[in-house]
């Protein structure tokens, strides 16, 4: 794309235009997503102690390891493998054998990411893929929820377990405020869901922290808003019109905004940028369809928790909602337009 | 050295080159531009956002690349009139202008041959 022509003691730089370039680049769109999830990565330590690091290094470990052992030369520089490891260790609880962690990033790298072509192919998230692959193999490990320890630097639940073997400490566990819910219907305090006073994932229980970072992003438009902005309203009004049917056997709509990894999920993994829509009308549609699909899970479903599914799904639907979204080229004849040729032509 | 303005101006080769009534500016950027390594489309969607005729410029550069030249008219690819917003705001550095350049002379040279 360039060369140098020479004239007398001139240089002449030769190249194709544009001669300026925005200075956003892929790499920096990705890291400044690393950075963003600091924050996030600080709570869960403060929250979940020590095991909280050690999960999210074995996740992210994982997923780079495969990046570089089977991705193209160079491709870990973009950083998206760590992005996908971060948040694939954020979605699993604490107390979760460190292996499952390191099975789980490198099969969302492996599977979700490297057998479609690489970075900007993949058609699912691949941290959520890899978070669909463990809790469909390790169904037991993935719904352990070890119960708040007074002893920060203690170690929730058996981190070291070696690979296939059962846990050799029975972990005094606790139900999640989803589980509750679903289960015994019984709600949280929404105030103690949103600063992260509760069990669960690692990276689900500090909402506000999380709302905080993922608008951070979308102020420096690295996230499309439209899309976390739809699914919470969509939530909020199909919660709402089923508590106001019947506030008895349906959570508040706080409830729902806060609870499980729906704040997590709608600002880091819906908001992936290959695996959303690239239109802005799409982003709208694929907003909606999740918040639609996270309640009707959560509410008629056989688990307590959607967000994952719900995101699986619509990155399934992307392609769809691309080609029905298409921009008009300027110019373009209107429906009234083509109308009136036709009716011309007949 | 660039004949004209600095998204779609032309690289000067040598000096010799007249200045003509058409000619909007010329500049003399110092700064050798970085070369700026190409990389994946990540599906921003900001050339869609950037382009001021509302074409898909991720699309076409897709479909110009598997060298299938059958949809290149329905996606109005001689609509492009190669602005480079497009290739600007790529946070990918993909040459999407000049693609769609190639893709243009491409059509034609096939019309003139159909003709």
């Amino acid at each position: 794309v360039s060369e140098t022509s020479h004239v007398g003691d001139l240089q002449l730089q030769l190249r194709a235009s544009p001669h300026l370039k925005a200075p956003d680049s892929t790499p920096k769109i990705m890291w400044n997503v690393v950075g963003s999830l600091v924050p996030v990565i600080a709570a869960a330590t403060w929250f979940f102690g020590p095991s909280a690091l050690l999960v999210l290094v074995a996740a992210t470990a994982g997923a780079v390891l495969t990046e570089r052992a089977f991705g193209q030369r160079g491709s870990l520089g973009d950083g998206s493998a760590a992005i996908t490891g971060l948040l694939l260790g954020l979605t699993l609880p604490p107390g979760l054998p460190l292996w499952i962690a390191f099975v789980g990033g490198a099969f969302g790298i492996g599977f979700g990411k490297l057998v479609f072509g690489g970075l900007g192919q993949n058609v699912f998230n691949p941290a959520l893929l890899g978070r669909a692959f463990l809790q469909a193999a390790f169904p037991a490990a993935l719904t352990t929820w070890p119960a708040a320890t007074t002893e920060w630097a203690q170690l929730r639940g058996d981190n070291f377990a070696f690979p296939f073997t059962t846990p050799s400490v029975d972990a005094v566990t606790e139900a999640t405020p989803l589980g509750l819910m679903k289960f015994e219907a019984t709600p949280t305090d929404p105030w103690s869901l949103m600063i992260g006073a509760t069990g669960g994932s690692l990276g689900e229980t500090a909402g506000l922290l999380i709302l905080v970072c993922g608008g951070y992003l979308a102020l420096r438009n690295y996230l499309n808003w439209r899309i976390p902005v739809s699914i919470f309203l969509t939530v909020a009004l199909f919660q709402g019109l089923l508590f106001a049917i019947d506030s008895t056997r349906f959570a508040s709509p706080l409830f729902a905004l806060f609870s499980g990894g729906l704040i997590l999920g709608a600002m880091y993994m819906a908001t992936d940028m290959v695996t959303s829509p690239v239109t802005n009308a799409g982003a709208w549609i694929f907003g909606i369809g999740i918040g639609f699909l996270v309640i009707l899970i959560r509410t008629w479903g056989g688990l307590p928790e959607g967000v994952m599914y719900a995101i699986l799904l619509m990155n399934a639907l992307v392609p769809f909602i691309n080609r029905a979204t298409q921009p008009t080229p300027y110019g373009s004849p209107g429906r009234a337009a083509k109308r009136a040729v036709q009716e011309a032509e007949a | 050295v660039i004949m004209g303005g600095p998204m779609m101006g032309l690289a000067q080769k040598d000096m010799d080159v007249p200045i003509i009534k058409g000619i909007s500016g010329v500049l003399a950027l110092t700064e050798p531009a970085a070369i700026l390594e190409e990389e994946a489309c990540i599906r921003c969607g900001r050339c869609l956002e950037a382009c001021p005729m509302f074409l898909n410029p991720s699309r076409i550069a897709a479909v110009v690349r598997s060298e299938d030249v059958d949809p290149l008219p329905g996606l109005h690819v001689l609509d492009c009139f190669e602005c480079a917003s497009c290739s600007y705001v790529c946070p990918s550095n993909i040459p999407l202008s000049q693609m769609f350049a190639l893709a243009k002379a491409g059509a034609q040279r096939r019309k003139q041959q159909a003709a």
